[in-house]
């Protein structure tokens, strides 16, 4: 269960990105990171990993930068980069993406587009199933990854076997279309209340609205 | 007996290879019936040819003594047809059980609360009321399949076209699907190549091979 509202959690991850991208660093744009850490101090240290596995590209940005000349640039981007995809991941590392079409339809995005973000989780989740089951499939069948001709046919024929799934999968998905009367939008229950955290992080983040228009 | 559904001479090819030929068969009012088969035998394309989802090469077609003569002909009876597909996770348009299972009432225009209503009604009576709010995804093979069927059931179809509905399902699950189905009194055409589980639920049991489908019992 998360402890925000999907439509707070996706207002507040745009605001805080555009203020960080577009605005002077200064130390009051790290208290909503210090305050999602708090809240979510159970997860911190994993995410923290998987900042630091995102950093390898980050890293690559500074490099080019720093190679250019531009250090203090690539000091500056690396520093954004980092705080805004750190805030991104505490917000949502623990939701299942369907909380973010929840936002989107909260927020009175158009049906249309509401529904095609919708379809395009549940396609990245079902090949995403499948590369997992091609892995373990691999495994059990003593393939080891290699730069034999072998190992690149079999790639090769992987990335086909995902490719004719997927070309499966939304035929059977415009059959379901056909067959349950689908025009376009999906139906959703929003019963997501406002919470005091909701409020705090709304408030924290709009703090540095405020601090950097005035 | 009224019939429900009537192929006359139905074939059916693939990539220009004929997967079966001259089937012919009837469904009453309220009849289950069921048809085995080999793997590759067609048993899931006829299935589909019934649904409207797929045309057959040749034969016709009938629902309620209408022809289908082509796949727009269906629209009127979309909402008589229930159909469960071999893969239920191509079923689901939903992210949570309750959410899917209104969806087709919604979509047919009817206000969120009494839709809601249904859904619950519907879910309380496959025992399934304490899945309401869980993630489909995340839910078993057999709790998927009883969603699956309560999203079909809402809308009181008068066919119900099951392809596997026991695939890949453990003693319970199935045992679980089998008193639904029981229960159910509706025209049913059920596809399985399980026959321990045909028997419990119909009599009438059509084979399907290249040449036709041929009543076994």
């Amino acid at each position: 269960m998360n402890r925000f509202n999907p439509s707070v959690m996706l207002i507040c991850a745009f605001v805080y990105s555009i203020f960080i991208s577009f605005n002077q660093i200064e130390v009051l744009f790290i208290t909503p990171l210090v305050f999602l850490m708090v809240c979510e101090y159970k997860r911190v240290i994993k995410v923290l990993k998987k900042l630091l596995f995102l950093n390898f590209f980050i890293a690559m940005i500074f490099v080019v930068l720093a190679l250019q000349g531009n250090m203090e640039e690539a000091i500056n981007v690396y520093i954004r980069t980092n705080m805004i995809i750190l805030f991104n991941l505490l917000l949502f590392s623990s939701t299942n993406g369907f909380d973010i079409v929840r936002a989107l339809n909260e927020l009175r995005f158009p049906r249309q587009f509401v529904s095609s973000v919708y379809f395009t989780l549940k396609m990245i989740q079902t090949l995403n199933e499948e590369f997992k089951r091609i892995k373990y499939t691999l495994k059990a069948r003593g393939f080891c990854a290699g730069t034999s001709m072998f190992a690149y046919e079999t790639y090769g024929n992987l990335f086909g076997h995902i490719f004719v799934k997927s070309i499966r999968k939304s035929n059977a998905l415009r059959d379901s279309f056909l067959l349950r009367g689908f025009h376009g939008r999906i139906y959703l229950i929003n019963n997501n209340k406002l919470s005091l955290y909701d409020m705090i992080l709304f408030l924290v983040v709009n703090l540095i609205v405020i601090k950097t228009v005035v | 007996m009224s019939c429900s559904i009537n192929l006359k001479k139905v074939s059916y090819a693939n990539c220009s290879k004929e997967i079966f030929s001259n089937v012919t068969f009837n469904v009453g009012h309220e009849e289950k019936v069921a048809i085995i088969g080999a793997n590759g035998s067609g048993k899931s394309s006829l299935l589909k040819i019934i649904a409207g989802l797929i045309s057959p090469s040749e034969g016709g077609v009938f629902l309620f003594h209408n022809e289908m003569k082509s796949l727009k002909d269906f629209r009127q009876h979309r909402s008589d047809l229930g159909y469960l597909p071999q893969e239920v996770n191509d079923h689901f348009l939903c992210p949570t059980v309750i959410e899917d299972v209104m969806f087709a009432l919604r979509a047919n225009g009817q206000d969120k609360e009494n839709s809601y209503n249904k859904a619950i009604a519907i879910l309380d009576q496959l025992g399934i009321s304490h899945l309401e709010n869980r993630i489909i995804y995340e839910l078993s093979g057999g709790e998927q399949k009883i969603v699956a069927l309560a999203g079909i059931l809402i809308t009181k179809p008068k066919i119900l076209l099951l392809d596997e509905p026991t695939n890949a399902l453990d003693e319970d699950a199935e045992n679980r699907i089998i008193d639904i189905l029981n229960s159910i009194k509706k025209s049913m055409v059920i596809v399985s190549h399980h026959k321990t589980f045909i028997d419990k639920l119909t009599p009438t049991m059509y084979r399907l091979n290249a040449e036709g489908l041929n009543k076994i019992s």
